[in-house]
């Protein structure tokens, strides 16, 4: 049985649900690290492709995947996989496509106030809170609140009742892995899920991800924070864009048990956006500081610069030749791209140690 | 020399970039758009990867687009820093 867990892009906590699994003898297949880490290969390999046949048997880790130790404190902790062979699950973050119909799926979502803040920290872009939830995704041109509500609705279409929240892990851990356990028809001993729970911790995450950094020379986002639920309340900075989150995400976050004000508004802020009024404004404004600024990899600014570039030539947009000339100083291989690449070696030699 | 060194290079792309060749791969096909598709995070890596197998140190103004071109081209300002050892 293949089974596909679902979450937003935003730090949500599924990492600790994928750690249980992989505590559960379950093999999970990590879609965004493979599109992240195989990106130059045409056609992207298939998502269990971070995992490679061990000569004793089972499983390994590839070494060119293990990135996700900073996430996952099992694979610091285990060498060999021996997965059950009758379940497996495969770890997305994108929109669901047609090979997810009909397929078992599972959905972790969290607050969103308190997930595309946690994001913000995380990514620590050169723009204010409320810019970075502006700035459109690169995929849907949509803002970053209206995105995760189109992610939620979407899966929400596919796993039914099958959804589950950071909040209630933050609860009952337990509890909530036996929920997910037997809505997944997985069966495994209370003392199995306990021993899983206690090896995925916080805690346990934090000293892997702390154990990484230290072999990894050049890793400085720290990904595994304590999240608090409600987070945002206490934080002046995210107060006002919650406001904004809430307006274009407001009735999906109801729906989902989160307590968010009802505006008004909500209905002709979606449809403002759709029509593309957001897009458009944000593609005359742009400039290369802005998109640097916004700390995204290029390539996921050049597929921005792509879209963009496709609806301001199919809706007759003045911006098309600003978009063009901002796709050139993203294109690898360009002498800007060279120049960018000079300041970053610069820097690494001021900052690396003779004979390091 | 030449052609130890533009070998040398294609197995550190093919083996430990862990790069697929595009039908008909030599020294002459292009390292970026149209050829082997690599990006900027690949390129910093393919220089740690030169810098350290070859033992030598580039000097930063030497990182351009034209010693970047394909693997000859990267082969030939290779070959510089090894000769003037």
């Amino acid at each position: 049985m293949r089974i596909t867990l679902a979450s937003p892009v935003e730090p949500s906590g599924a990492s600790w649900l994928i750690n249980c699994f992989l505590e559960l003898g379950i093999k999970v297949s990590h879609k965004p690290v493979v599109d992240n880490v195989w990106r130059h290969i045409d056609p992207t390999p298939p998502p269990d492709h971070i995992w490679q046949r061990a000569a004793c048997g089972g499983y390994r880790l590839h070494p060119k995947a293990q990135v996700l130790k900073q996430f996952l404190p099992v694979l610091s902790r285990v060498d060999v996989f021996r997965f059950d062979e009758d379940v497996e699950v495969e770890y997305v973050q994108d929109l669901p496509g047609a090979q997810h119909v009909g397929a078992p799926a599972l959905l972790f979502v969290r607050d969103p106030r308190d997930s595309l803040y946690s994001m913000y920290r995380r990514v620590q872009p050169a723009l204010d809170y409320e810019a970075f939830l502006r700035f459109p995704n690169p995929d849907t041109l949509s803002t970053r609140p209206t995105h995760w509500r189109l992610f939620v609705e979407a899966w929400i279409a596919l796993a039914g009742e099958n959804w589950f929240t950071f909040e209630e892990y933050k609860r009952d851990p337990a509890g909530l892995l036996q929920r997910v356990l037997e809505r997944a028809h997985i069966a495994r001993r209370a003392d199995e899920i306990e021993r899983a729970v206690v090896e995925s911790s916080f805690e346990r995450a934090r000293a892997a991800e702390e154990s990484y950094r230290t072999s990894a020379s050049g890793e400085w986002e720290v990904v595994n924070r304590a999240g608090r639920v409600g987070d945002w309340i206490d934080r002046s900075e995210a107060r006002p864009g919650s406001g904004v989150i809430e307006r274009r995400a407001g009735s999906v976050m109801r729906r989902l048990g989160y307590d968010a004000f009802d505006h008004r508004d909500e209905t002709s802020v979606l449809a403002d956006e759709a029509d593309g009024d957001d897009v458009c404004a944000f593609s005359c404004e742009m400039d290369e500081s802005l998109l640097r600024h916004s700390n995204l990899p290029t390539y996921r600014i050049r597929q921005l610069l792509d879209n963009l570039e496709s609806m301001a030539l199919a809706r007759g947009w003045a911006s098309v030749e600003r978009i063009a000339a901002l796709r050139e100083h993203f294109t690898e291989g360009s002498e800007h791209q060279f120049a960018q690449l000079r300041d970053l070696l610069r820097q690494r030699k001021r900052t690396t140690p003779q004979g390091a | 020399m030449a052609t130890f060194v533009t070998d040398h290079i294609k197995r550190l792309i093919v083996e430990q970039l862990d790069i697929p060749t595009p039908p008909g791969f030599d020294e002459s096909t292009p390292l970026y758009e149209g050829g082997m598709g690599i990006d900027s995070f690949t390129t910093v890596e393919l220089i740690t990867l030169i810098e350290k197998q070859f033992d030598i140190e580039f000097d930063v103004e030497h990182i351009r687009p034209e010693h970047f071109v394909n693997i000859s081209a990267l082969g030939n300002l290779v070959e510089r820093y090894l000769s003037s050892r």
